[in-house]
């Protein structure tokens, strides 16, 4: 199924298109050492960036899925979040302007919302905010697409950094929510596996039309 | 809009007018010229929110009241007849008509030693036609002012004046009402009271907090729970330098001075505010923190470039501070007292 995307992508690339589903996270080794904990996020509870800081020790790394949820005070503070760095290999989102984000809302949560936040190296940022309707089932995973709201000037061929906050001023909603994929997108919607492969098979059913009317011909 | 005995015309315009620049004109005598400041507009977007999902915006104000006040509105000082109260000859003041909690001022230095710094008119104290008291524990004196320097009134904005009733959401409790935080070394929130009709802490005293100052160049935070707003301020454009005290040790919010955008590298902090440690890491340097909507962003400096407390390890020199932007200084250690930043005026008038 992968390589069917990787294929239907570079057909559009083909097509003179940039813009192309880029996935910026997949959540299947999060914490590493570009990941900077903060705020109460942090095992200290006031993580400040000086240093990377430690993840809580119950938030949980699963196949492909990370946890951020703690029988501790992990909120929606908009002090508090998690902060990968790529500026080492910045990434170029094209012309992409939607975010599609997995996730799923746990039991517990008190937080209306979470802030999905990409920065560029002038520390510009795109954001978008998903709240509790867009999960509304609890601990059973979603795909919800959504605009991304761009800073005048931001850069979108210098991406170097995501950031999940609740990012709410002085919040204190328990904050517990599962995480899995997030991709940048062209729209809002996105063509699922199945439709890739249509998209596919009817460009080979294309080639092999053309083949034949060809072969036709020289005879 | 709150009426009083001292009127002042609203600093928000329901009309989005571009002012006009610098006026400079020729009297009769081709010897004289007469100019007045530059005034103009700036508009602050406020982004939508819900009361579920509210959003933030952080922004600071740069651009000062222009004073309509009976009397001098600019003058050089005749006396110092104590460390905290200044005399003109002839100023014309209305007795009380400058001290009054509901209109308060600010004064201004504009020339001498002492150019740039502000102090607060003391508003329990009233003022006489020609003497100016100003706020408990001002020493002239000793910032350097002497007569003969000249120095001009300033109107400071109130909660009331700034932002009277209908600006933002109100409600009868901080929860559904639009909440602004006003930060200089710490914040305080408020949320504008249906019931009461007045504007209120979020939590703490219920007295009115219609007096409070928005002062110039110092941290103002909405949190809005109501589609996306606009605030045009009218006002006069600084023209001369920018000096703002910062705390020695812990937080202070500050600003640029000046409505124009600036780099890290061009601000300068680490020269022009004495006492500035810079540090091979965030964990030993004093650290800027700069807020876009909720998101921030932390730099300290390190003795050649600005880097990121965290993630990106390049130069972050060229990173832009737009106008009207508020920042956070956060310095390391104890030690007791303030210091000045001073920034000369970065454009010409």
């Amino acid at each position: 199924m992968k390589n069917s995307i990787k294929i239907a992508s570079a057909l559009i690339a083909l097509s003179g298109s940039t813009a192309f589903a880029q996935v910026i996270e997949t959540f299947s080794n999060f914490n590493t050492s570009n990941t900077t904990w903060l705020g109460n996020w942090d095992v200290s509870g006031a993580g400040d960036g000086s240093t990377q800081g430690t993840p809580r020790a119950d938030f949980v790394q699963g196949v492909g899925t990370y946890s951020i949820s703690s029988a501790l005070s992990v909120t929606n503070s908009d002090a508090s979040g998690v902060y990968v760095d790529f500026s080492f290999a910045p990434i170029n989102i094209g012309t992409n302007g939607f975010i599609k984000v997995i996730a799923s809302q746990l039991t517990g949560n008190a937080s209306g919302s979470f802030q999905i936040t990409l920065q560029d190296a002038s520390a510009d940022n795109a954001i978008a905010v998903f709240t509790t309707a867009d999960f509304a089932t609890l601990n059973a995973f979603g795909t919800v697409t959504k605009a991304l709201t761009f800073d005048a000037g931001f850069d979108k061929s210098d991406v170097e950094s995501l950031q999940i906050s609740g990012a709410q001023s002085g919040g204190t909603a328990a904050f517990k929510w599962a995480f899995d994929d997030i991709t940048v997108v062209a729209t809002a919607v996105v063509p699922e596996p199945s439709t890739y492969a249509s998209i596919l098979g009817l460009s080979v059913l294309g080639f092999v039309a053309i083949r034949r009317r060809k072969s036709v011909v020289a005879a | 809009m709150k009426t009083t005995s001292l009127l002042r015309a609203p600093r928000l315009v329901a009309i989005l007018t571009l002012a006009f620049a610098t006026l400079s004109a020729s009297n009769l005598s081709a010897q004289t010229t007469v100019s007045t400041e530059p005034v103009g507009v700036t508009v602050v977007s406020i982004t939508g929110g819900t009361i579920a999902v509210p959003s933030t915006t952080a922004f600071t104000i740069q651009l000062t009241d222009v004073p309509g006040n009976a009397g001098a509105s600019s003058a050089a000082i005749a006396s110092l007849p104590s460390s905290s109260s200044l005399v003109v000859t002839n100023a014309g003041w209305a007795p009380g008509g400058l001290s009054s909690a509901s209109a308060p001022f600010n004064v201004k230095i504009t020339s001498g030693a002492a150019i740039g710094l502000t102090f607060a008119v003391n508003t329990t104290v009233a003022n006489t036609s020609d003497t100016l008291t100003l706020a408990a524990g001002t020493d002239l004196t000793a910032a350097g002012v002497v007569a003969g320097d000249t120095f001009k009134l300033i109107p400071v904005d109130t909660l009331d004046t700034l932002f009277p009733a209908g600006t933002f959401l109100g409600a009868s409790s901080a929860a559904n009402a639009d909440v602004i935080t006003l930060g200089t070394t710490s914040s305080t929130s408020y949320f504008y009271n249906t019931t009461a009709g007045q504007w209120r802490r979020t939590f703490g005293s219920t007295a009115n907090q219609g007096t409070v100052k928005v002062l110039p160049n110092t941290y103002i935070q909405v949190v809005r729970k109501d589609v996306a707003m606009s605030l045009p301020i009218v006002g006069a454009v600084p023209t001369v330098v920018h000096k703002q005290s910062v705390n020695n040790s812990g937080s202070t919010f500050i600003a640029a001075g000046f409505p124009t955008d600036v780099t890290l590298g061009a601000l300068s902090l680490q020269t022009l505010l004495p006492g500035w440690t810079s540090g091979a890491s965030a964990a030993v340097a004093d650290v800027i923190t700069v807020q876009n909507g909720s998101t921030r962003t932390s730099y300290f400096f390190n003795g050649t470039n600005w880097r990121r407390t965290f993630g990106s390890t390049a130069s972050q020199d060229t990173v832009v501070i737009p106008a009207g932007r508020p920042f956070q200084v956060n310095k390391k250690g104890s030690t007791p007292g303030t210091s000045v930043f001073s920034r000369n005026v970065p454009f010409a008038l």
